[in-house]
């Protein structure tokens, strides 16, 4: 009897300080952790890409600063005139398996027609392009610029969602100046994306402005 | 004899453990040396559903073409149901299949089986719908499907004009195929404010859903212009279920996907476009990749866009057979 009790005395002892250590490491270490639900929907949100930010950066740090190399114009529509396969492969990108390429160009040249929603430039050595004043669709710049890499990006929802942006932009930053300076006969020196499908006939190179001077 | 019998239970583990490194390191030259011809190599497809004509090509192209590659080839269908989906990969990983073709029935809930493929050594390529991770699969084959609703969009526009009402069929919402679809449609038509959305449901991509939520929509908005639908299954239930209420004439439908039934619709001018994907270019593009992995391979692309084009009654000639002619 004598020799029972500090036995169980010392298994009490032991139980307690297990339990102890339990409570420690499941303190520092929970099996769960309860988060308010409006604290949820806010980390949720936060943690959702934003795509005007990023458009943001990239059109002020990467399209207008320096920018992709851009094919100028004319070449390009020589190129097109000569071998469109090779043209497509040595200035365009292609999106996976896709049947159309995207180009990013710069040239100059003046107005020659301004039509609702439509100006037509004629180049210096040259061939014409046009540019589409109203809604912009498509990813002639997204995909244009060779920067963005739909690999980089977990849900393809968010890379599409850069062209929507880019777009908004363009129609917002770019088209105002072109609606107000556009005239018939204005020099004229741009900056910006093309798509051009397997079966279009160019020129004209269809134009969706990045920058757009009257010097 | 205590010592003997440590020194026997030691002399034990070490025999076991030296036995269990031998065998993994054997099934890991087994994956990686199998002879390109296939051999008795298995390739498993599995596929979200096959109760979709549109899924049946995807997965019979793919089985097929891994065949032809040299590999014996299984099709497992997911119904629809991730529980079903992961006692899918269960089996496949037990039964030392050598690649999956895959197309998830979910963007976000089949990662967790992608992700066990990969740490069993099994290369998983995606064919049609993506996962939301690009660190698990070893390539995903994608339709561009937002690119391909831009161009359906600018055709509606054009066709519907510039006002009017309209329905949207959603597919399966934790697909991100249906939302892709959705936005690239909607960044088009919602320039357009006099074109108003009366409705916007979720038919799951299923015809029979798509016809009993279209009558459903009907009831309450009778005199719509057009109805849009995520997929060309529920393009069918829709034409079916105007069909019904007489209005087949009236109210323009457009589906995606290229599927045989409505190209011959819009052949006959009963169902205006659609957006064709090519379920065997991406089909034959995934057993090809995991041909060249099983080969040795490891050097892929994480997402290959797959163009769609639009299909509408002035170029549908140039294509059926889920695909251009």
């Amino acid at each position: 009897m004598s020799t029972s009790e500090p036995t169980l005395k010392s298994r009490l002892l032991r139980w307690c300080g297990g339990m102890a250590g339990v409570c420690v490491l499941l303190y520092l270490l929970p099996l769960f952790n309860i988060v308010p639900l409006k604290e949820a929907r806010k980390q949720s949100a936060a943690a959702a890409f934003n795509a005007a930010s990023y458009v943001k950066t990239f059109w002020n740090d990467k399209l207008t600063k320096g920018g992709p190399k851009a094919v100028d114009a004319g070449e390009l529509i020589d190129a097109f005139n000569k071998d469109r396969g090779d043209a497509a492969e040595r200035y365009g990108h292609r999106l996976g398996l896709s049947s159309s390429a995207s180009f990013f160009v710069s040239g100059s040249g003046s107005i020659s027609s301004v039509d609702k929603g439509t100006i037509e430039i004629t180049l210096k050595e040259g061939g014409t392009v046009t540019i589409d004043t109203g809604p912009v669709f498509g990813n002639a710049i997204r995909d244009g610029s060779g920067l963005l890499d739909v690999s980089k990006f977990p849900n393809s929802q968010d890379f599409n969602a850069l062209s929507s942006e880019i777009n908004r932009r363009v129609e917002e930053s770019v088209f105002p100046s072109i609606r107000e300076k556009a005239t018939v006969g204005a020099s004229v020196r741009f900056v910006g994306g093309v798509e051009i499908t397997d079966s279009d006939t160019i020129p004209p190179l269809n134009l969706v402005p990045v920058v757009i001077d009257f010097p | 004899m205590k010592k003997l019998i440590k020194w026997i239970a030691a002399v034990a583990m070490t025999a076991a453990l030296t036995s269990g490194l031998t065998s993994c390191s054997k099934s890991d030259t087994d994956t990686s040396s199998t002879s390109g011809d296939g051999g008795d190599a298995k390739v498993a497809v599995v596929i979200s559903t096959l109760n979709n004509p549109w899924f049946v090509v995807l997965a019979e192209t793919a089985r097929d073409h891994a065949q032809e590659l040299g590999y014996e080839a299984t099709i497992f269908d997911s119904q629809n149901d991730p529980a079903t989906e992961a006692s899918h990969y269960e089996n496949i990983i037990s039964s030392g299949y050598k690649a999956i073709l895959f197309n998830p029935t979910d963007a976000d809930g089949s990662i967790a089986n992608v992700r066990k493929a990969k740490e069993a050594g099994i290369p998983v390529f995606c064919m049609d719908r993506e996962i939301n991770a690009t660190d698990a699969a070893t390539s995903q084959i994608l339709s561009d499907n937002y690119s391909g609703c831009v161009a359906l969009g600018q055709y509606f526009v054009k066709q519907v004009g510039d006002t009017g009402t309209y329905v949207e069929l959603l597919g399966l919402v934790g697909d991100n195929n249906t939302w892709n679809r959705s936005k690239g449609f909607h960044s088009v038509v919602d320039r357009y404010p006099g074109l108003k959305m009366v409705a916007q449901q979720s038919a799951d991509f299923d015809r029979a859903k798509a016809l009993e939520v279209l009558e459903s929509i009907l009831q309450a908005n009778p005199d719509i212009d057009a109805v849009f639908c995520g997929n060309d299954a529920m393009a069918m239930g829709a034409y079916q279920a105007l069909v019904s209420a007489g209005k087949a004439d009236k109210v323009k439908v457009f589906g995606f996907d290229g599927a045989d039934d409505v190209v011959k619709l819009i052949a006959e001018g009963k169902i205006v476009a659609t957006g064709m994907q090519f379920p065997k270019v991406m089909a034959q593009t995934a057993a090809e990749s995991a041909d060249k992995y099983i080969k040795g391979e490891r050097e892929f692309p994480q997402k290959t866009p797959v163009a769609v084009e639009l299909v509408n009654r002035d170029n549908v000639e140039d294509f059926g057979d889920y695909g251009r002619k």
